[in-house]
């Protein structure tokens, strides 16, 4: 009554088959240049023995110029399910050795289903993106896939995390599909991310330009924007995925996997207290900061590259979750610009869709002055962040360290934009202006009379300075909960988050706020 | 080749500019190699008054067009220089200190070289992007 040996056979002979994808010779190739096969990048993906194929027998279906004739196993794309640290995870790998890992309407329907189930399985996905694009065969059945690629990535978004790793070619429409996803790791070599290539841009407009100007991972890490991580290889890009999602829930209707044990340090931390300079306008690294808050100082940047004047990642405080928002002093004096007001705003709002509360740590002259700013709409840009703070109803906390200086202030969550706790530090300064320029306005007149305008203008800074941005001001009208010491800050924030763990905060029943795009 | 320099609404950009008498008037001459955050500015020939504003406005103007100028990052006033013309500096080296919205800046060697040329001294008051000394 056993399974016939010839039937058994038939099987085996197509899983070979289709395993072989574009055969030995291309794979070999890749291999030779450090890179993985869409099969090996899974494999690699997740756990050892997890990974369960969907769709390995599927087969093209394009009718045209001959393709008819023509195999393409799995039609150029690899998908399935697996588990990545004891939770399951679906992905998809485009598989460039078969007909360049072209999009055609089968191949976009294996990665559509993918999507469709870790919507309903609340899990999340990550895309090896590495495509030659659209199947030009497939006419515009195959634009229509990308369509609805498109469209699902918008249903998930939010619901659960989604990654795109670019491991090879991702031009043109096909690079809206991770643009839509919420972070993107790209291959320092051997990938490139573009809508018109050099080519298409020197015919139409005649500018002469590079893959690196205007494709290249540095090119999207530091200049655009687009990218969050650059990965030396494929083996990196994956510990990448891997770290990234040891901080993220599987959806959102979970908690991100924090790590509470049941007792809690309480303990100073006098490194804290070194770390903050004497002079007000000494920068310092706010990420030595972040990592003395961070649990083993463990701290995943994102957008390292990309508006380094403020610093957004994730890490753990007392075994919870969060994610942090900081200025960097050391960046264009930690000034907010708009390069800056999208990176942070965007991070807001992905850490609100997922549970995770955030931390802010404010060092913040203000809004970057220049015509640049102003022309290029900083005030459409800036407002994304208020209207990120002001919407996130997970736990927000405020830690002020030094300048907290007028809309910035606002604008990196003060208690008016819904902080549940503010925290300052002594060395806080927190007013409606700088005190230069307050004098200058306050005390026109008086100055103008002045014998050593100069001489006066800075005592009367220094009185402004001690009266009117004094943190103890800001905790006597309650806009500050409390001052502390640099050292107490991470014992507070700990014990403040495990008290924030059951908040619940309701909004008026709409179908989405407008926020300024 | 000429260069000139094109003040656009208060920002300089220093373009290059390459008479091509042959070329159609809608080929423009290529764009200066500037810092890569640096957005490029072509000038079309032969008519280099009508630059077009292509700087993206997120972005540092191309001022810096020298080869190994070391552009300001933002608008400030020069505190310190902490080298000399002539004097080797490591790339992460201190050049010089800016002070910009209440905070010092520190402009770092951005590679290896030898200070050629330092175009700023203490007090002065400098524009994003504008080159504060070049390295060779």
């Amino acid at each position: 009554m056993a399974i016939s040996k010839s039937v058994s056979e038939g099987l085996e002979r197509r899983r070979a088959s289709a395993l072989e994808a574009g055969g030995k010779q291309k794979a070999d190739d890749r291999h030779a240049k450090g890179r993985l096969t869409a099969r090996e990048r899974l494999d690699s993906l997740f756990s050892a023995g997890t990974f369960q194929e969907v769709g390995l027998h599927a087969q093209h279906a394009t009718r045209h110029f001959g393709m008819e004739k023509k195999s393409l196993p799995g039609d150029g794309v690899v998908t399935g399910t697996g588990f990545i640290g004891g939770r399951p995870a679906a992905a998809f790998a485009q598989d460039f050795t078969v007909a360049g890992g072209t999009l055609g309407e089968i191949h976009a329907r294996k990665i559509c289903q993918t999507l469709d189930h870790a919507l309903k399985a609340g899990i999340p996905v990550i895309g090896f993106n590495d495509s030659g694009g659209a199947r030009i065969q497939e006419g515009v059945g195959a634009l229509s896939a990308y369509g609805q690629v498109f469209y699902r990535n918008v249903q998930l978004s939010g619901v659960v995390p989604q990654i795109s790793v670019i491991a090879g070619p991702c031009a043109g429409g096909a690079a809206y599909s991770p643009a839509l996803t919420d972070f993107i790791i790209m291959t320092r070599e051997h990938a490139s991310l573009f809508i018109c290539g050099p080519e298409v841009i020197r015919a139409v407009t005649g500018q002469a330009t590079t893959m690196d100007e205007i494709g290249s991972a540095d090119m999207h890490a530091t200049v655009a924007g687009t990218i969050h991580f650059i990965a030396e290889d494929d083996a990196h890009a994956v510990a990448i995925v891997h770290r990234l999602l040891s901080f993220l829930p599987s959806n959102n209707m979970m908690d991100p996997p924090h790590r509470i044990e049941p007792e809690l340090s309480l303990a100073d931390d006098p490194e804290l207290d070194e770390l903050v300079p004497d002079d007000p306008k000494t920068p310092f690294d706010c990420r030595a900061v972040i990592e003395r808050l961070a649990d083993d100082g463990d701290f995943l940047e994102v957008s390292a590259g990309f508006a380094q004047n403020m610093v957004i990642g994730f890490g753990r405080i007392g075994g919870i979750v969060v994610g942090f928002v900081a200025n960097q002093p050391m960046v264009k004096a930690g000034a907010i610009d708009i390069d800056a007001s999208d990176k942070a705003a965007r991070f807001v709002r992905f850490c609100n869709a997922f549970n995770v509360p955030l931390v802010n740590l404010v060092d913040v002259p203000g809004f970057l002055p220049g015509v640049h700013e102003e022309r290029g709409g900083i005030i459409r840009h800036g407002a994304k962040l208020l209207f990120a703070y002001a919407s996130a109803t997970v736990p927000k906390l405020t830690v002020i360290m030094r300048k907290a200086y007028g809309g910035a202030y606002i604008a990196m969550c003060s208690q008016d934009m819904g902080a549940d706790r503010i925290i300052a530090w002594p060395t806080a300064e927190i007013a409606v202006m700088g005190a230069e320029g307050a004098v200058n306005i306050l005390y026109r007149k008086e100055l103008a009379e002045a014998d050593d305008r100069a001489a006066r203008a800075a005592e009367l800074a220094a009185e402004y300075r001690e009266e009117f941005s004094s943190p103890y001001l800001s905790a006597g009208m309650l806009f500050v909960s409390d001052v502390l010491q640099p050292r107490e800050t991470r014992a507070a924030i700990a014990l403040t988050l495990r008290g924030l763990m059951s908040k619940r905060e309701t909004r008026p029943p709409k179908k989405h706020g407008n926020i300024p795009l | 080749m000429k260069r000139l320099r094109i003040t656009v609404e208060g920002i300089a950009y220093d373009v290059t500019v390459e008479e091509l008498d042959a070329a159609p008037a809608s080929s423009p001459a290529a764009p200066k190699q500037a810092s890569p955050t640096a957005a490029a500015v072509t000038a079309p020939a032969p008519a280099p008054a009508a630059v077009p504003r292509a700087a993206a406005p997120a972005q540092a103007p191309a001022a810096t067009a020298e080869p190994g100028a070391v552009p300001s990052p933002l608008a400030g006033t020069v505190v310190q220089v902490e080298v000399s013309v002539g004097q080797s500096v490591a790339a992460g080296d201190s050049l010089l200190v800016l002070e910009a919205m209440k905070m010092n800046t520190t402009i770092s060697a951005p590679q290896n070289g030898t200070v050629t040329a330092i175009s700023v001294a203490p007090g002065a008051t400098v524009t994003e992007g504008q080159a504060l000394l070049t390295l060779s």
